[in-house]
């Protein structure tokens, strides 16, 4: 027996290769049937047809980034919403009153020089009612 | 959208169609790819009805990820292939040893006349001596030679390099070439060496 006969020849494979191809599966009603009842229940999980805003959100979104996470933890949008509005809140209090603040941490008025401070006397370094309260009088100015 | 059989819509588009709700690109979907899908299955597992199991859990895997498939990044063939490849290989490996052996051998010694009885034996023949290859040469064989898809395509369904793919298809189709050899006579290949 020659080395050529230990190999079938590539074109008798080639042949072998040409008649499996032909030989195809041919999937049965049943098994197609089957095949699209799985597509439609994936539709109907999914939420097709419906609009957008009923369609159930899709897993990732349960999970959800940090940020989602993080604004659930606050009670969601309308919290984190609040928060915020808060936030800006104190911010532009602080930033629009800041004479008050430097008044009351110094014990004295805006634009009182060092030396007058040390020449006051005890009466007027000390806080009135009004000094911490300013808007106390003014309430009870208008009645 | 509406879409026919005979539509030429990529398999992108209908995917995505789908997973926007349109029934019809399902349809369309099974028709196109099912047959294509239990036949590889069938080829590897030789089981009709495991092929079934494996095609329809493949399609509904394809049914699953429609929403999120992101046009360009794959074709849906070479996702399918993928899939059904890696389904078949955990059967096997979980039935190694098990069933492999129970391929109808061709009756060795009574050589038909009957050409459809031949092609039968033949269709046998190479079944069994696939069977006898390593799991990536034989997918990569089958692949090349029957389901027809590209290297670079096999690549992709294999995850693996090109030249890899050359390399198994070759000592693949070498394998085969040996395993057939002595069965010429029987196949009716006997003439054409002569």
């Amino acid at each position: 027996m020659t080395q050529r006969d230990d190999f079938l020849s590539d074109a008798d494979l080639g042949s072998l290769f040409a008649r499996a191809q032909s030989d195809a599966v041919i999937p049965s009603d049943a098994f197609m049937a089957r095949i699209l009842a799985d597509a439609d229940s994936v539709q109907d999980a999914n939420g097709a047809g419906l609009p957008d805003w009923a369609k159930p959100k899709p897993e990732q979104s349960v999970r959800g980034s940090w940020f989602t996470n993080l604004l659930d933890s606050l009670g969601g949008w309308r919290g984190g919403a609040g928060l915020a509005t808060a936030t800006v809140m104190g911010l532009a209090v602080g930033l629009g009153a800041p004479t008050t603040v430097t008044q009351l941490a110094s014990g004295t008025w805006a634009g009182t020089s060092a030396a007058q401070v040390a020449d006051l006397s005890s009466e007027t370094t000390s806080y009135a009612l009004d000094d911490l309260v300013p808007s106390f009088y003014d309430l009870a100015a208008e009645g | 959208m509406p879409f026919d059989a005979q539509s030429d819509t990529s398999d992108d588009a209908l995917l995505i169609a789908f997973g926007n709700g349109d029934r019809l690109a399902a349809r369309i979907l099974t028709d196109r790819h099912a047959p294509r899908v239990i036949g590889y299955a069938a080829r590897l597992l030789k089981d009709r009805a495991e092929a079934e199991d494996v095609a329809q859990d493949a399609m509904m895997r394809l049914w699953k990820i429609a929403p999120e498939w992101r046009t360009g990044e794959a074709k849906v063939t070479t996702w399918l292939y993928r899939v059904v490849t890696n389904l078949c290989t955990d059967r096997l490996r979980k039935k190694r040893g098990t069933g492999l052996d129970e391929i109808a051998e061709p009756e060795d010694g009574k050589p038909s006349q009957d050409a459809v009885l031949m092609q039968k034996q033949r269709v046998a023949a190479l079944s069994a001596a696939l069977d006898t290859l390593p799991d990536r040469q034989k997918e990569a064989v089958v692949l090349r030679h029957i389901e027809g898809l590209s290297n670079p395509e096999i690549a992709q369904v294999l995850d693996i390099g090109v030249e890899a793919v050359e390399s198994l298809t070759a000592r693949g189709k070498r394998a085969l070439a040996k395993a057939l050899a002595d069965q010429r006579e029987t196949l009716g290949f006997e003439d054409d060496t002569a």
